[in-house]
């Protein structure tokens, strides 16, 4: 999520306010991005599936009350995402493997090649899910989402000091577990 | 293995330079959030209950209005009376003269990205009356399409002229800012709306140019090791056995009988993981074995089955089913029972209870439901996990698994009949004596052997098969499992998995379906996967034949629709060759080769192409043709360039070609030039050519 709000978005959204047609269309525009973040977080299809309703009805209810900051609508809805996952992982925690989640992206390289990658792939994001719930939302929003620091400190409710502060210990701490001897 | 990030000033601050803390971050980054399941029904479901309160809400009055103010008690409870009257007259008045919300939407039940059926009308709903003649004149659709309207209250129906919309097709349907209510008030902005629709019938079986149907036959058989008492299962790739011997020995061994190899001994259970290597139940404990040897505890409690569900292990303890590792059950079985079989997809298991009563209960949730019918032996599914097969009356049963379809499809089968169902649709059953094959639909009944063949097991979607014989562990071939006719609609199966892997951006998959050569053709690029702006949102079939008499291979014409967001911009075609590997009998993907990418939108386009008439030609597009520039827009030429002599007939968004002179084996190549235009002027998007061979 790189991009600013567009234009025609911002019209949308505006729309969205009144009109319910609108509210379906920014619904179809967002909902497998939101579902996709939510079940990577929630790991569990029931799970995902009553966080995202919550989502956006939450967001339905919200919405006359958005005032366009400049920062891409979808933020908005991250920012109720993480709560609400937020909200619900302190009463479960995910079941399914960190595998069944995140996979390698790339094509080409061999299967040996993909099996080593694999591994340091799942190794890389079972620390994550260990790390204090602000570093991994920091760490999840950036590379998982590719947000913007900007965008991830105003879903957060911090400074984009602090964001990067979180994502910088973050990191340090994966390094310290992965690499025998690295700082903490 | 250093990875460098791609620029990103975000993190220059953040890494400083660090080369460990930049790998690390370049893991993360190169990772892509696997497809998560997702129920349709779910989707559209909260779409619905959203839309219901967003109308609700637009409909209701606003709170703290001047009028609901008036009315709170006590302060102004007299003026509440003395208008009271007056908006008596007022509700009069409004009932004659109903008011309408100031602003006209439109929505329509169907979504860009779910299918409907092409014989469906286009349904646009309005939240208030609207003047139909402004309506419909105000509307556009996408490919050109003559339609009809009608109108059901504030709901337009939209139906094409012959019936049908193009199948596979994304309509566009503009309604412009003008379109009305009786009283003036308009759209005030063009609305589009997407409507997909289903695709066309997958391809049907089609003949070899020289058709030779053969009833099928065992051949190549071998021993490959002996003792063995079980046959585990093939690894994926059909290329390794995994068998239980006598001793309680978990071995492997190679399809060639190279490569004997015991993996651990005292194994009482054991199944052959869809990701390759094995789960197995030993001392007590849950284990895998990778392929290379890899040795991991899964649970240290026993297990009665183990079954697989995507890429999660499955275990039946008791009468509860746990995930590997899970401490809470996924599903219980809540009555005492007698067997257990599990679907290969793993969201389903069929249970014979106590009473002898069979029951399915899907593991996604706690329906069970019990058959009308009882059984008493082995229940087998199919590889596809929709039917299922028994034996009970003296015959060989086929149903879906509830049991409510049951067709008997062979008989006399004896009590206890071992079941081999093949992923291309021949179940092979023992007899007494021998071996017998028949298809699902009880067509092709045939003895094979009278020979013994116990507990067969098939490899994956290949025809080889395993068995056991006096103790002995061997394998053969079924010489046409394939057939000619089912070969065709195996190797779309094949294509359609591929496809569907790579739509789900799942590499690892989607490689499993390429040999050496296809692996080669899709290497070094970002072909497989097509995730950027425009993204791979669905694929279809444009075409599919068998290769010509001497080169066993089949050849399929996919196209690859690409969105931004959910409305399909662009498309390309991919043509696909399927092989059946010499070594192993699978199906696999040889070779593969894209034509350029092209625009949706911007003038007919071919959907699909069926040369499996003997005689004929049949194109299918997505637009209604102006049929006037049909004729010389379509032609045939032989592998000599010659033209061939055609007669042409356009009906419904087709066009025949009939052509007495095409020759059975023969290459051919059907041209369709941009001349051809559709109702609204406009030629076809792009020329369109197909080489294939003729069928007799």
């Amino acid at each position: 999520m790189s991009s600013r709000a567009l234009p025609d978005e911002r019209s949308l959204v505006e729309r969205a306010k009144t009109d319910p047609g609108a509210f379906g269309e920014l619904y179809d525009r967002y909902f497998h991005q939101m579902y996709r973040f939510v079940f990577s977080r929630m790991r569990d299809q029931t799970a995902a599936e009553d966080v995202t309703s919550e989502v956006f009805i939450k967001a339905l209810k919200g919405i006359p009350r958005y005032q366009d900051t400049g920062r891409p609508f979808v933020a908005w809805l991250y920012q109720i995402a993480v709560n609400t996952v937020a909200d619900r992982y302190r009463s479960s925690r995910p079941t399914v493997d960190i595998d069944e989640v995140h996979d390698i992206g790339t094509a080409g390289p061999s299967l040996e090649d993909l099996a080593v990658r694999r591994d340091e792939v799942r190794q890389v994001w079972a620390i994550v899910e260990k790390l204090p719930a602000p570093q991994r939302t920091a760490i999840v929003l950036k590379f998982q989402e590719d947000m913007k620091i900007t965008d991830i400190a105003a879903v957060m409710g911090k400074t984009e000091g602090a964001v990067k502060l979180l994502i910088h210990r973050g990191m340090t701490r994966i390094r310290g577990t992965l690499v025998p001897g690295a700082a903490r | 293995m250093s990875r460098r990030l791609p620029p990103d000033p975000d993190l220059d601050e953040i890494f400083d330079d660090d080369p460990q803390l930049e790998r690390f971050a370049a893991i993360l980054r190169s990772t892509q959030l696997r497809e998560p399941p997702l129920d349709p029904a779910f989707r559209s479901g909260l779409r619905r209950r959203l839309l219901t309160q967003a109308f609700e809400r637009s409909n209701r009055p606003q709170r703290g209005s001047w009028l609901s103010g008036l009315f709170r008690p006590p302060a102004f409870a007299l003026a509440a009376a003395a208008v009271g009257a007056v908006l008596l007259g007022v509700f009069f008045v409004q009932l004659l003269n109903p008011a309408y919300p100031s602003t006209v939407v439109v929505t329509t039940d169907a979504r860009p990205t779910a299918a409907i059926d092409p014989s469906r009308p286009i349904t646009l709903s309005f939240n208030q009356p609207m003047d139909h003649r402004s309506v419909e004149s105000s509307i556009s659709i996408q490919p050109a399409t003559q339609v009809s309207y009608t109108w059901q209250g504030n709901n337009l129906l939209i139906q094409p002229v012959g019936n049908q919309l193009a199948p596979n097709t994304q309509y566009h349907v503009t309604i412009a800012a003008a379109a009305a209510t009786p009283k003036g008030q308009t759209l005030g902005e063009a609305k589009t709306i997407l409507v997909l629709t289903a695709p066309a019938p997958s391809p049907q079986p089609q003949p070899s140019p020289s058709p030779s149907p053969q009833a099928p036959a065992i051949t190549g058989e071998k021993q490959l090791a002996s003792p063995a008492a079980r046959v585990v299962g093939w690894s994926p790739d059909a290329k390794t056995l995994y068998y239980l011997a006598p001793n309680g020995d978990l071995d492997a061994i190679g399809a060639d009988g190279s490569g004997s190899r015991t993996l651990h001994q005292q194994v009482s259970l054991a199944a052959v993981s869809p990701a390759g290597g094995v789960v197995f139940g030993s001392a007590g404990k849950v284990q895998a074995i990778t392929p290379d040897g890899s040795l991991s505890l899964l649970d240290n409690a026993p297990a009665d089955a183990i079954f697989f569900q995507g890429s999660k292990t499955l275990e039946l303890r008791g009468a509860n089913i746990y995930q590997a590792g899970g401490q809470a059950p996924v599903a219980t079985i809540t009555e005492p029972f007698k067997a257990a079989f599990p679907a290969p997809d793993g969201n389903h298991l069929i249970y014979r209870n106590a009473a002898g009563r069979t029951v399915l209960l899907n593991l996604n949730s706690p329906q069970v439901t019990a058959w009308n019918q009882s059984t008493s032996g082995t229940i087998t599914w199919a590889p596809d996990s929709n039917h299922v097969a028994y034996v009970a009356g003296g015959g060989l049963q086929v149903t879906t698994p509830d049991g409510s379809s049951a067709t008997q499809v062979a008989s006399p089968v004896r009590d206890g009949a071992e079941v081999a169902w093949s992923a291309q649709d021949l179940l092979l059953v023992t007899m007494e004596p021998g071996l017998a094959a028949v298809h699902s639909d009880g067509s092709g009944f045939t003895q094979l052997s009278q020979e013994e063949y116990g507990g067969p097991v098939w490899a994956g979607s290949a025809t080889s098969f395993a068995f056991l014989r006096q103790g002995a562990l061997s394998s053969a071939t079924v010489s046409s499992a394939g057939g000619s006719g089912l070969a065709l609609n195996a190797g779309a199966k094949l294509v359609s998995d591929f496809m569907a892997a790579r739509v789900k951006g799942d590499s690892t998959a989607a490689l499993a379906f390429l040999n050496d050569s296809g692996k080669q053709a899709f290497s070094g690029g970002s072909r497989l996967l097509v995730t950027g702006d425009p993204r791979l949102a669905r694929f279809y079939f444009v075409s599919s034949q068998v290769g010509p008499e001497g080169t066993p291979t089949l050849h399929y014409v996919v196209r690859l629709v690409l969105a931004k967001h959910s409305s399909e911009v662009a498309y390309l075609d991919e043509t696909i060759t399927v092989l059946r590997d010499p070594a192993r009998g699978l199906l696999l993907i040889d070779s593969d080769s894209a034509g350029p990418q092209r625009d949706l939108g911007k003038g007919p386009t071919v959907l699909s192409v069926d040369v499996t008439k003997p005689g004929h030609v049949t194109v299918f597009l997505d637009s209604d043709l102006n049929s006037a520039t049909v004729a010389g827009n379509v032609t045939l030429t032989g592998a000599d360039g010659k033209p061939v002599s055609v007669q042409m007939v356009y009906a419904n968004r087709a066009i025949t070609v009939t052509a007495s002179g095409l020759q059975a084996g023969e290459h051919y190549k059907l041209a369709v030039t941009s001349g051809l235009a559709d109702i609204n002027g406009q030629p076809l998007s792009a020329e369109y050519d197909l080489d294939f061979v003729a069928v007799g």
